[in-house]
């Protein structure tokens, strides 16, 4: 079988040789179709796109956006000994004003120049703004100061409680206004008005899209450039955290970083390619293999209609590093015969003939081992297995096919052996080590493999992006001094559905609101805590203790439940539209707004669900729903990492089954999985030692790591196993195997990991253990092929295994 | 002059009036003084029925009984509210001045509280009663501080009519109404203000609507007029005002307009 298998390989090395324009005829025709759709590819790296459309997370989440608008909000703090001097004020009230009118995409704009400041004054029910009328004198200034922080309202909200910082939240529009015409004012006559009635207004909102991450960044752009200015001209100190900023520089930095690095990752494999070969044919024909497979996998993508996400974007590196793999060895080996005789016929059909097969299962392998991913339930992870093994093919066939077609018809002359001399050498003396020192590898390897397994435990499941960023990177400071001085800086928000009109216009329903709201203020564990809780009982209480000669002892629900709707009912007519951030205007849905700090998606999961139990507790009657960002990011990252440690499990079953089917044994196929596994669980080691966590991020830098680990195994024990049947002599076979296949393994790794190992120049903390880990795991599979998996054999051997 | 004092009926178009020229269209501010001019009675009783429309086309219903005097260049009314029944009995007062360095007065009586509150108001966008008309909407201005730009001549409902954009003078009267400008259509026929746009400064925009219009006894009067709230194309909310048992320029007492008629109810 296996036999038949390699001479159909090498008449199809002949094949080519003789017919190279009707391959590349072929492969024209095949590849134009997807790659015709590359320009369609669209790009979406929101947090909502790791979900399925029809989650119930997310219609729940697209409800409460559609009800009380975005979530997500910026805040710009602005820390200052003086804020109560009329200079601060009035620089803060421009700063606002700017703000609200030249940021596209904002709803509101609330700091303490506009904030609501409802209070009682004698028989007077003062229903202004705090800083309506604009203090003129110093006096008035402190007039404002002391209504300010007695507020229980501002406080960790609008001002930090020791008085030195205070914020401008910005409320964003919640949906999109892609494809919005602008209208003149003459036209909007005609199409404004609508004769017919407004019901049809709730269907076609169904349709509507939500802010684009474009438009988000439009909207943090500007916010940023307009609080540069202020920090430059005004010398003020300012800080913008909130997610959708914090997400803005994620995505930009973590692109850039990606996209810089991947070019020079590029370069250097480019190069090196050049050093060892010395052919332009050697660095070009590569380079033409990964960009066809990435176009040609990007374009079915876009054809498909399937979004490039941030789990994806790990494809474009695991490419590259199975497509180095794969061209190498074909290299390696044809340059080898050729440049010994000569004849470019002969030295294709045996390359394909002695490695075509082994790469056709490396690939195949790698190709199911990533695929298992497909199976996950995170629908771009789910992407990431479906695409990374189409492209792992793709690569396959075009290492096969473009390749030899391409060798074919360059002229190539023969070349003395240099370089490539001097690593036969060095090959030979390593092919000794495992041979002299069976036992020292293997006793050191378990040894090894044991301490890095108790290590492994050590590593913790993490999802928290904002340590992605240098401990000095304004992102985070910002975000961790907002943290640290106003309690908080993203929300949790709960809706307590009651399913009836005026449902929430009663009296013990808002007092048990009120409970809950100071029952969550309390609330803290190892990782977080409450800073704030915003509610519809903060304004009856306001509303109440205004109406009562603002009385301290009458910050309370009244029990007259006509009472509370008249309360309401003045609160609707005093200018204020800030009821229909907590409340729906039929009164059933509340809303209760939880102010965090930044917490790790991995260890909020206790904040949320305490919210979620004490919710169901309070509100036994009514419908509660847990939803907002944060939540959806806690409910999206543990998804995503639970997901891919089943995926990887099941991406062990599957490529031990392969491995099986590839070494015929059972057996051998298990103890295959040794140096397949390996290098991983060194990587673990490195993780533990190097404290880095296991995110999202580096999780998937496993399936890189299998394509890597897989391709050495498999290339090493199958030319192992044909030369060993050979000669039945096992230090024949290693040195054999080593002079051809291991000389193309060691080339492949040299290339790739100095290629990732460029990625430690990175700005970005998580590209930088990018290319760390995954430089690492290549050197760690090399190592295990080399080492571990020839001892491995000797024993396999000695003891009769292998058939 | 007084009859200009009118409220209800004026919506938007009280805020497109000016009573002296300036630098701006002559047409068009010819065309405002007339509208201006209108005979609108001095005294007004009425039962107005409020619905409060959501984006999502849920309804919510107000009935309240409105009076409505002119005192010299001055104008009061009182509101009693008498459904729902939570809110019954619910009372504002308010002196609306002719003088526009003063402020407003405004009391509140709440039932369920037994007592009058006064509300001092700078803020004229606030909304009244809820509904998306702001006090702005309501109430008369001294008006002196807009240009007026005929746009083009158009027509609404198959009567010939203007289309006149007003632009505030100063940023102080555009922080009080909350408006940049406004465009207003004006019935050649009536000159009433039968349509209008107000831009808001958060970039919404509200559309007056005056659905039903009749005359009597040689005044025009409203029966149906919606305010409605969008954002871009997308409506955020909307009002309807529809209003009943209309007695124009009937005996009201002054004691009417006081807070001691507040307490004691309808």
């Amino acid at each position: 079988m296996h036999k038949r298998l390699e001479k159909l390989m090498g008449q199809f090395g002949s094949f080519i040789h003789d017919n190279p324009f009707k391959v590349l005829l072929v492969l024209v025709v095949i590849l134009a179709f997807p790659i015709s759709h590359v320009p369609q590819i669209k790009m979406d790296t929101s947090t909502e796109g790791f979900m399925h459309e029809d989650d119930p997370v997310l219609i729940t989440y697209n409800k409460f956006r559609h009800q009380f608008g975005r979530d997500e909000r910026v805040l710009v703090a602005i820390r200052n000994d003086n804020i109560f001097s009329l200079e601060f004020l009035n620089t803060l009230k421009s700063l606002h004003k700017e703000i609200e009118t030249a940021v596209p995409f904002v709803e509101d704009v609330t700091s303490l120049y506009n904030v609501r400041n409802t209070r009682g004054d004698g028989d007077k029910l003062i229903t202004d703004d705090l800083l309506e009328p604009f203090p003129t004198t110093q006096e008035e200034v402190a007039q404002i100061k002391q209504r300010a922080m007695s507020s229980h309202f501002y406080k960790n909200l609008l001002i930090s409680e020791d008085g030195k910082m205070t914020t401008i939240i910005i409320e964003t529009d919640a949906y999109s206004h892609k494809g919005e015409k602008k209208v003149s004012d003459i036209d909007a006559f005609d199409n404004g008005f609508d004769d017919g009635n407004t019901n049809t207004t709730a269907q076609t909102d169904k349709n509507k899209v939500f802010l684009t991450d474009e438009e988000n960044t439009e909207l943090v752009s500007s916010i940023m450039a307009i609080t540069q200015k202020y920090q430059k001209e005004k010398g003020l100190e300012i800080y913008v955290a909130g997610s959708p900023s914090v997400n803005h520089a994620l995505k930009t930095q973590m692109k850039a970083d990606m996209q810089k690095f991947m070019r020079i990752t590029f370069l250097i494999i480019l190069l090196f390619l050049f050093i060892v070969f010395r052919r332009a044919s050697a660095v070009l024909y590569p380079l033409l293999v990964i960009l066809f497979s990435l176009l040609t996998t990007v374009g079915t993508m876009a054809w498909a209609g399937v979004m490039f996400k941030l789990p994806t974007q790990i494809v474009p590196s695991l490419l590259l590093a199975v497509s180095v793999g794969a061209t190498v060895h074909i290299l390696s080996i044809f340059f080898d015969k050729f440049d010994a005789n000569g004849d470019k016929k002969e030295a294709l059909s045996y390359t394909l003939r002695y490695s075509g097969l082994a790469i056709a299962m490396t690939s195949l392998t790698t190709a199911i081992g990533v695929g298992s991913f497909s199976g996950s339930e995170v629908a771009p992870i789910s992407d990431l297995g479906i695409f990374a093994s189409l492209g792992v093919m793709v690569s396959l066939i075009l290492t096969l096919t473009l390749l030899p077609a391409l060798l074919s018809i360059t002229k190539l002359k023969p070349k003395q052996k240099l370089t490539s001399g001097n690593m036969d050498r060095v090959m030979q003396q390593m092919a000794q080590i495992p041979i002299k020192h069976t036992k020292a590898i293997l006793v050191s390897s378990t040894i090894l493999v044991a301490l890095a397994l108790v290590a492994s435990t050590q590593v913790q499941l993490s999802h928290n992006p904002l340590k992605w960023f240098q401990p000095d990177s304004m992102e985070r400071i910002s975000t961790e001094t907002i943290d640290k001085q106003m309690n908080g800086s993203v929300t949790i928000e709960v809706v307590i559905d009651t399913g009836k009109e005026n449902g929430w216009v009663d009296p013990t329903r808002l007092k048990a609101l009120n409970e809950f709201s100071t029952k969550l203020d309390s609330y803290m564990d190892e990782y977080t805590h409450v800073g704030k809780v915003i509610s519809l009982a903060t304004i009856v209480k306001e509303t109440n203790r205004a109406l009562h000669e603002n009385q301290e002892g009458h910050y309370t629900i009244p029990t007259d439940a006509n009472l509370v709707s008249q309360e309401l009912l003045l609160f609707e007519n005093s200018g204020s539209d800030d009821l229909e951030d907590v409340v729906d205007s039929q009164f059933s849905k509340a809303r209760v707004t939880i102010k965090i700090p930044w917490t790790d998606s991995v260890y909020a999961v206790g904040i949320r669900d305490y919210v979620a139990n004490q919710a169901q507790l309070t509100f036994k009657e009514d419908k509660v729903e847990i939803t907002g960002m944060m939540p959806l990011l806690i409910n999206t990252f543990s998804n995503a990492i639970f997901s891919s440690v089943q995926s990887y499990f099941i991406a062990a079953i599957a490529i031990t089954l392969m491995m099986m089917i590839i070494l015929g044994s059972v057996r051998m196929g298990l103890l295959s999985m040794i140096p397949n596994l390996a290098p991983i669980i060194l990587g673990l080691l490195l993780m533990a030692v190097a404290k880095i966590p296991l995110d999202l991020f580096t999780l998937l830098i496993g399936s890189i790591a299998i394509g890597l680990v897989v391709d050495d195994t498999i290339h090493f024990m199958h030319n192992f196993k044909r030369y060993y049947l050979e000669t039945g002599d096992s230090t024949h076979a290693i040195e054999q195997t080593f002079a051809t296949t291991g000389k193309a393994m060691v080339i492949t790794t040299l290339v790739l990991s100095l290629g990732f190992f460029a990625y430690l120049a990175a700005n970005m903390i998580s590209v930088q253990n990018f290319g760390l880990l995954t430089a690492s795991v290549i050197i760690f599979a090399l190592l295990a092929d080399l080492l571990l998996a020839p001892a491995l054999m000797i024993v396999a051997a000695k003891k009769g295994w292998i058939k | 002059m007084k009859a200009k004092k009118l409220l209800f009926l004026l919506g938007v178009g009280a805020s497109l009036l000016t009573t002296q020229t300036m630098a701006d269209d002559t047409t068009a501010r010819s065309i405002m003084e007339k509208v201006d001019a209108r005979d609108e009675g001095d005294t007004l009783e009425q039962d107005m029925l409020m619905i409060l429309i959501d984006k999502n086309g849920n309804q919510r219903t107000r009935d309240l009984k409105s009076y409505a005097k002119d005192f010299g260049e001055d104008n009061h009314r009182t509101l009693f509210f008498k459904s729902p029944a939570d809110v019954k009995n619910t009372a504002f007062l308010t002196y609306d001045y002719d003088n526009s360095a003063r402020d407003d007065d405004q009391w509140l009586y709440l039932p369920a509280l037994k007592k009058v509150k006064r509300i001092p108001s700078t803020d004229k966008s606030s909304s009244f009663m809820g509904s998306d008309f702001s006090y702005f909407d309501m109430t008369d201005r001294d008006l002196e501080d807009y240009d007026f730009k005929l746009l083009k001549e158009t027509e609404v409902r198959g009567h010939p009519a203007w289309m006149i954009e007003s632009t505030p003078r100063n940023q102080a009267i555009i922080d009080e109404s909350g408006y940049e400008k406004s465009i207003a259509i004006v019935r050649k026929d009536n000159y009433m203000v039968v349509r209008a746009i107000n831009f808001l400064t958060n970039g919404k925009k509200k559309y007056l609507d005056l659905k039903q219009i009749r005359q009597e006894n040689g005044i025009w009067l409203v029966d149906e007029m919606t305010m409605t709230t969008k954002k871009g194309n997308s409506t955020l909310h909307k009002t309807i005002l529809s209003f009943s048992n209309v007695t124009l320029n009937g005996a009201i007492e002054d004691s009417v307009f006081t807070t001691r008629r507040l307490e004691k109810g309808l």
